[in-house]
């Protein structure tokens, strides 16, 4: 083991020409908590987006508030948990819609279709592509990839009617049987 | 020559790389090895884990190895016998003042994030003892036919989270819809069962595989699924459903014989003094699957990694 | 039926089954297998193949052990493999071994430390497969040798071309292919529409403009039916299709050359059984693509990858793709049944032939375990291959090698374990036909985890 205790030697005296500071390391957090907070420096929140990081290190929750500006879903407030594992950012968070909404890629228990949050993850994406990704979803509403398949045929068959429907259903009407949540104020 | 006397390893994980792993210590005459892990033995685990037999199923593999090694009186180094101390127990609840007692830690894990949790509480030693303290931590890994081994020298070569954006995407999913709406392979239907099913069922309970009502359950939905989608259900059996839903990975004792050794063979050539800390390929991998390939490189130290990059070095 | 025992078995072994199959893991355990050596390197080995659940194992002793100290082998025996009481011993007698009939009692033969004449005396005679595995401080060598050709049945291919036929579809997977066709939808169901219906489509539309059929233009022609759907098209089958865009342009009359291959060797005498029943398929298969029902395209595997579309699509086509399969293995069977073999070509055998038909390979092992030339010009591995035997032959005059590296010999022990996994994961491969054994030499290197291969 000679040689590496002479490397570290030599890195010892190295370190003594630099500086003779003391090192300082955060000791408490996690290497998944440690990316996150990286995330968290590097974030560009737009207006129409909240981001809710309280809860954070107690509970590795996320709260996102998507607040579209236009589209089918202006002016509703939707609210996601995002839900970090040790294994971040191996695995992409748990994401879930908090509010029962009619949404052609969202379903009325709360999952989300979006593929960067499943098949399409890498490490390399992070707490920002995932604002995007949700953003897009409001801007943008797929019926090609339905979880709610009544909502997806009616974006698909009359754009026009789909949109009264949002608008409905976003002031917590009934629609087909379904009581959705309020969520204009 | 080399003291082996003073030399001590810790072995992360007793499974198939970890019973190789402390059977060459052994032979190799380390007097001290410590193990941790908080498995018990199962029956699938005998292919490959030759410290266990079928008496030992149901107990914890930690001890029952320590007992195999012990029992044996193996003289090491310095005519000390051979002594593996068990620690049943998670090992992210070591101090890092335990961690700091070991020459080596040699890791045969098949957890991700228990890896990065110790890359993370070795590289903290060498900093924060600014450079005093350095203990090598060679990873082991193994799947079927492959495998890898990666030497890393905390505080100076690639650590683990370094090569973080390099690891494969950890299991194949499929989209939410595809599950939902388009079922074409008997794996969407469970993955439909598991991710849908279950919590709009049962939504205060969480999935247990362990449980055999719960396989049960799961295994009565996918079927129903499979005939109302047309899909060919004779794939359905229990073993197949517990290999989608546990991730289980096809395991053999030759692939974890050669890089367990890969990793012995590391530690011997960083004792010997047979290790070139500038030009030495620190990262090799292995996959038998077509004849023998086994190829090594150099992977560099990312100087922004969040673990050891060079504003935790300097400040 | 399945008893408690063999599902007990099933579970043991599980984790490696699910490499090899049930069938992999049932030559492994009736497989017979004979160590020539008593050394740390084939206790190693013999412990590997215990594991494997392979308990039909001789092993056959020198009268003098190895220069191995027998203190550190006797530690590593009652470590590795204090119950051996499974194992058969024989003790090297020049009679016995002289005679092939003893070594054809087993199926495959491992040789580790072999004084230098008694392995020039096995390798003259014609024996079963051989491999040859020596350890040498941070060297290891494996060595794979047979007199005859090692057919691999399912070499487990990663990357596999998907099987989809999409330059001659037949009747019944032309209309299938055309009434799903892009342009036989709507908007709204365009994006049910499975990839392989939209690259048949386009090399449809390029063959009617007389363009080259090629992936590129393929990819070309999708993206402008892609197009004419409008924005809201952009779904994933059409990436897809542009992904695979090159199975458009594969041309199924040509033959692969791993399968032209097998072909060539359809008639070299064959002894081992397994690899007779191989070279059988490979001969019917010969006769099948030159009949008038094949016309030289090869049986359909009969499996399709998932594909972005709806169930009933996909279901559709999955079912058109598994017709066919019935019908060429129907085919296969019936030249079988005019080929007179001494064994059994059961339909699950066609089936499983014909289902891994592209991953079908014959590697050529080397026809002996003794040459290696020197020269100046040889690969240094090859070179290096040489000097472990003439180590091994200094060694028979009992001549003094010194170390090169100088350490104590339990520092190499680490060498034995890799070099002794590497012999047993080959041997797996030998004996099961599935996976791609070494062609056929190889040096692993222990100071840089490099392996280097060469063929003889």
């Amino acid at each position: 083991m000679l040689k590496l205790r002479q490397m570290q030697q030599r890195k010892q005296q190295e370190k003594q020409q630099q500086s003779g500071s003391a090192l300082v390391l955060e000791t408490s957090l996690t290497p998944a908590q440690l990316r996150l907070r990286q995330d968290l420096a590097s974030i560009d929140i737009p207006p129409t987006v909240l981001l809710d990081e309280s809860d954070l290190l107690a509970n590795s929750t996320a709260y996102m508030t998507i607040l579209p500006d236009e589209g089918f879903y202006r002016s509703g407030t939707f609210k996601f948990s995002l839900h970090f594992k040790d294994t971040y950012p191996i695995e992409p968070p748990k994401v879930k819609c908090l509010n029962k909404i009619y949404h052609p890629n969202i379903d009325v228990s709360g999952n989300v279709c979006l593929n960067i949050l499943r098949e399409d993850w890498s490490p390399v994406l992070d707490l920002q592509s995932i604002l995007v990704g949700l953003l897009l979803l409001f801007l943008e509403p797929n019926a090609k990839d339905p979880l709610n398949k009544d909502a997806a045929f009616d974006l698909q068959a009359d754009a026009n009617k789909f949109g009264a429907h949002v608008q409905a259903t976003m002031r917590g009407g009934v629609l087909r049987n379904v009581r959705y949540d309020r969520v204009v104020s | 020559m080399t003291d082996l006397t003073s030399v001590s390893v810790l072995v992360l994980g007793a499974g198939g790389l970890g019973c190789e792993m402390l059977k060459n210590l052994a032979l190799q005459g380390i007097p001290t090895v410590h193990v941790v892990d908080m498995d018990t033995i199962e029956l699938t685990n005998l292919n490959r884990q030759f410290l266990f037999t079928e008496k030992d199923v149901g107990r914890a593999k930690v001890e029952v190895a320590a007992e195999y090694i012990n029992s044996r009186e193996i003289v090491g180094a310095g005519g000390q016998l051979v002594k593996v101390t068990p620690h049943f127990q998670d090992l992210t609840l070591f101090t890092r003042d335990f961690l700091a007692q070991f020459t080596f830690v040699i890791s045969g894990l098949d957890s991700v994030e228990a890896r990065r949790h110790v890359n993370a509480e070795l590289v903290k030693i060498t900093l924060e003892s600014q450079f005093q303290k350095c203990i090598p931590f060679i990873d082991g890994a193994s799947e079927g036919f492959k495998g890898h081994c990666k030497v890393i020298i905390p505080g100076f070569s690639a650590c683990y989270e370094c090569s973080l954006n390099t690891l494969p995407a950890k299991t194949e999913t499929y989209p939410l819809c595809t599950v939902a709406n388009n079922p074409r392979k008997p794996e969407h239907l469970i993955e439909y069962a598991l991710m849908v099913q279950w919590p709009q069922t049962f939504p205060d309970v969480s999935f247990d595989y362990e449980n055999p009502d719960h396989l049960h359950w799961l295994t009565e939905q996918s079927i129903d699924r499979a005939q109302s989608y047309a899909i060919d259900a004779s794939a359905l059996t229990p073993n197949f459903i517990l290999g989608v839903i546990k991730n289980i990975v096809p395991s053999v004792v030759s692939t974890n014989a050669i890089i367990a050794g890969q990793c012995c063979i590391a530690m011997t050539r960083l004792l010997y003094d047979l290790y070139d800390f500038e030009n030495s390929p620190n990262f090799s991998i292995f996959n038998g699957e077509e004849g023998a390939f086994s190829h090594s490189y150099l992977h560099s130290r990312d100087p922004n990694c969040l673990i050891c990059g060079d504003n935790k070095q300097t400040l | 039926m399945i008893n408690s025992t063999t599902s007990s078995m099933a579970e043991k072994f599980d984790r490696q089954i699910r490499l090899w199959g049930l069938e992999g893991q049932a030559i492994l355990s009736s497989s017979r297998v004979c160590i020539v050596g008593r050394c740390l390197l084939s206790q190693e080995i013999l412990k590997d193949l215990k594991l494997l659940g392979l308990d039909r194992i001789t092993l056959v002793c020198e009268d003098k052990s190895a220069d191995e100290s027998i203190e550190e082998l006797e530690k590593q025996e009652n470590f590795l493999n204090a119950d051996g009481k499974d194992i058969n011993y024989v003790l090297w007698d020049k009679k016995m071994m002289e005679e092939p009939s003893f070594w054809w009692n087993f199926d495959i033969i491992v040789v580790t430390a072999l004084s230098f004449a008694r392995l020039e005396l096995l390798d003259k005679m014609s024996l079963p497969p051989m491999l040859v595995a020596f350890c040498d401080e941070f060297d290891g060598y494996l060595r794979f040798v047979s007199q005859e050709p090692h057919f691999v049945l399912h070499s487990h291919r990663q990357y596999a071309i998907p099987d989809l036929r999409l330059d001659r579809p037949w009747n019944d997977l032309e209309n299938a292919l055309k009434s799903l066709a892009p342009n036989a939808s709507s908007l709204d169901t365009v994006h049910t529409v499975p990839y392989a219906a939209i690259i048949y489509s386009a090399v449809q539309d390029l063959r009617e403009a007389g363009t080259r059929v090629t992936r590129d233009n393929i990819r070309e022609c999708i993206s402008t039916v892609q197009v004419s759907f409008g924005p809201s098209a952009a779904a994933v089958n059409f990436a897809q299709a542009k992904k695979f865009a090159y199975l458009g342009a594969l041309n199924s009359l040509s033959i692969p050359e791993n399968i032209e291959k097998c072909l060539s060797f359809a008639n070299v005498p064959i002894k081992l059984p397994v690899n007779r029943e191989i070279q059988a398929l490979v001969r019917i298969l010969h006769k099948y693509l030159k009949s008038e029902h094949a016309l030289n395209q090869l049986p359909v595997e009969g499996s399709i990858p998932d594909m972005d579309s709806s169930t009933e699509n996909y279901n559709r086509l999955k079912s058109v793709y598994q017709r066919k399969a019935a019908e060429d293995i129907h085919w296969l069977e019936k030249i079988a049944s005019q080929e007179k073999l001494d064994f059994e070509l059961t339909y699950d055998v066609l089936t499983t032939f014909c289902r891994n038909i592209h991953s079908l390979r014959v590697m050529e092992p080397s026809r002996s375990a003794l040459t290696a030339t020197y020269s100046p010009h040889a690969a240094p591995i090859e070179a290096s291959y040489y000097e472990i035997l003439q180590k091994l032959q200094k060694k028979q005059i009992g001549a003094y090698i010194p170390p090169t590296i100088g350490l104590p010999a339990p520092a190499f022990y680490s060498m034995m374990s890799i070099t002794a996994g590497l012999t047993v994961q080959e041997l797996a491969k030998i004996l099961t036909h599935q996976f791609v054994p070494v062609e056929n030499t190889f040096l692993f290197n222990g100071l840089t985890n490099d392996i280097h291969a060469f063929k003889t």
